[in-house]
């Protein structure tokens, strides 16, 4: 006998305890009851199964959908965000190479007056003859914006096609180069950036790389619309 | 071991005299225990997946279950405090206490005796003796340390004692926790 707190033994009690209550037995009325609530719980549960499992799979896979498509948009956004942040310091110097172009006016072995030439689609061909590729039909009369001068100037050592267009004082350019300039061009790509406070918006197509852009303090969206225009969206 | 639902039923129902008991020791009337008992199959039913015959016996998970549905209707309608008392305060309060051996132990007066104790010492004095369950068995049915199981048992026995021994202070004190 160990009436330690580790331990506890009092067989007397125990006995005593076992006598008064070991006895017991459950009445047939509790055992009819308890039988017959588990058969029809068992029974409720043979019928209910595929309902509540096709309702928890559902529920499973609704959550999981969402969970997906959330986590989904989210890593979409994350890496477009990266990728373009990406893009735009790979391409940043040839951004600003274009902008510091468009404030300058153009000089270069063929510069076209508009007045004096015939029309758009001939001048559209005499560039693309010149630079040795297609470039887009540069008319943008319906957006507002008429074709002041047409040129072919050096960039980087490549011919590059410039369009100068004019709405009162609002300046924009249309040039087109090789995409080769463009780093990890990609056929059809677009992009978008506002580069010195210039809004930039450009193409790729056909190996030619096509960017629209705006003096500062124009918008992005609009140069936007100028280049899916040109891109003929 | 995972059991059948056939076998899981024979096994259940053997214990069904031991549950009831138990839903007796802690129910106040008859209707309350047979409906602990009720409650306490069919939530076994529902939970035999998650019940593994090796891990656990099954007298024991069954008396578990009772136990926690008696808590839990117990804690809704808050006439169990003593069950939420502190574990901690009562293995620190751990008392030897005297074996019955120079008492009578009439069945009458026992029976009386244990009616009078608290339900938490009552319970686990069954538990211990006439479930024969062993220390850790006891202390995962009641959810409490085996060490409070230890002190339970002590105290139990020293309130039994003392009521046996007719002492009024013990009577009055049993009638008050």
């Amino acid at each position: 006998m160990d009436d330690g707190p580790n331990n506890f033994s009092d067989p007397q009690l125990k006995a005593a305890l076992q006598r008064l209550q070991g006895g017991h037995t459950a009445d047939d009325e509790l055992r009819q009851r308890v039988l017959g609530a588990l058969e029809s719980s068992a029974a409720k549960s043979d019928v209910r199964p595929p309902r509540k499992i096709g309702r928890a799979i559902g529920w499973a896979l609704a959550a999981c959908l969402v969970l997906g498509v959330s986590a989904g948009f989210y890593v979409h956004h994350a890496n477009e965000k990266a990728e373009h942040e990406r893009y735009l310091a790979d391409n940043l110097g040839l951004f600003n190479e274009m902008v510091a172009t468009q404030g300058k006016p153009a000089a270069g072995p063929l510069v076209l007056q508009v007045a004096s030439q015939g029309s758009i689609a001939d001048l559209k061909a005499q560039i693309a003859k010149e630079v040795g590729r297609e470039i887009p039909s540069p008319d943008l009369s319906q957006a507002g914006w008429t074709l002041a001068e047409a040129s072919v100037i050096p960039f980087r050592n490549k011919k590059a096609g410039r369009f100068d267009y004019r709405n009162g004082d609002r300046h924009v350019m249309l040039i087109s180069l090789p995409a080769t300039l463009l780093y990890g061009a990609e056929e059809d790509e677009d992009y978008a950036y506002t580069v010195e406070g210039h809004p930039i918006a450009g193409y790729v197509s056909k190996g030619g790389l096509h960017c629209v852009i705006g003096g500062a303090g124009e918008s992005l969206n609009d140069m936007v619309a100028l280049r899916d225009r040109l891109h003929g969206l | 071991m995972k059991i059948s639902h056939d076998e899981f039923l024979r096994l259940a129902m053997e214990q069904l005299d031991a549950v009831d008991r138990m839903a007796r020791t802690l129910a106040r009337n008859r209707t309350e225990s047979d409906d602990l008992v009720q409650e306490t199959y069919l939530l076994a039913l529902k939970g035999r997946d998650s019940f593994d015959l090796k891990t656990f016996g099954i007298k024991p998970w069954l008396f578990r279950i009772l136990h926690n549905i008696h808590v839990t209707r117990g804690r809704r309608e808050q006439r169990q405090p003593k069950a939420m008392e502190s574990h901690e305060l009562e293995d620190a309060s751990i008392e030897v206490s005297e074996p019955l051996n120079g008492l009578l132990l009439s069945d009458d007066r026992l029976e009386k005796a244990m009616g009078m104790l608290p339900l938490e010492l009552r319970s686990i004095l069954t538990l211990w003796a006439v479930d024969e369950l062993s220390y850790k068995e006891i202390a995962e049915v009641v959810g409490i340390p085996i060490g409070t199981v230890m002190s339970r048992l002590h105290r139990a026995r020293r309130r039994i004692s003392d009521l046996l021994a007719d002492h009024p202070a013990a009577i009055r004190a049993s009638g008050n926790s």
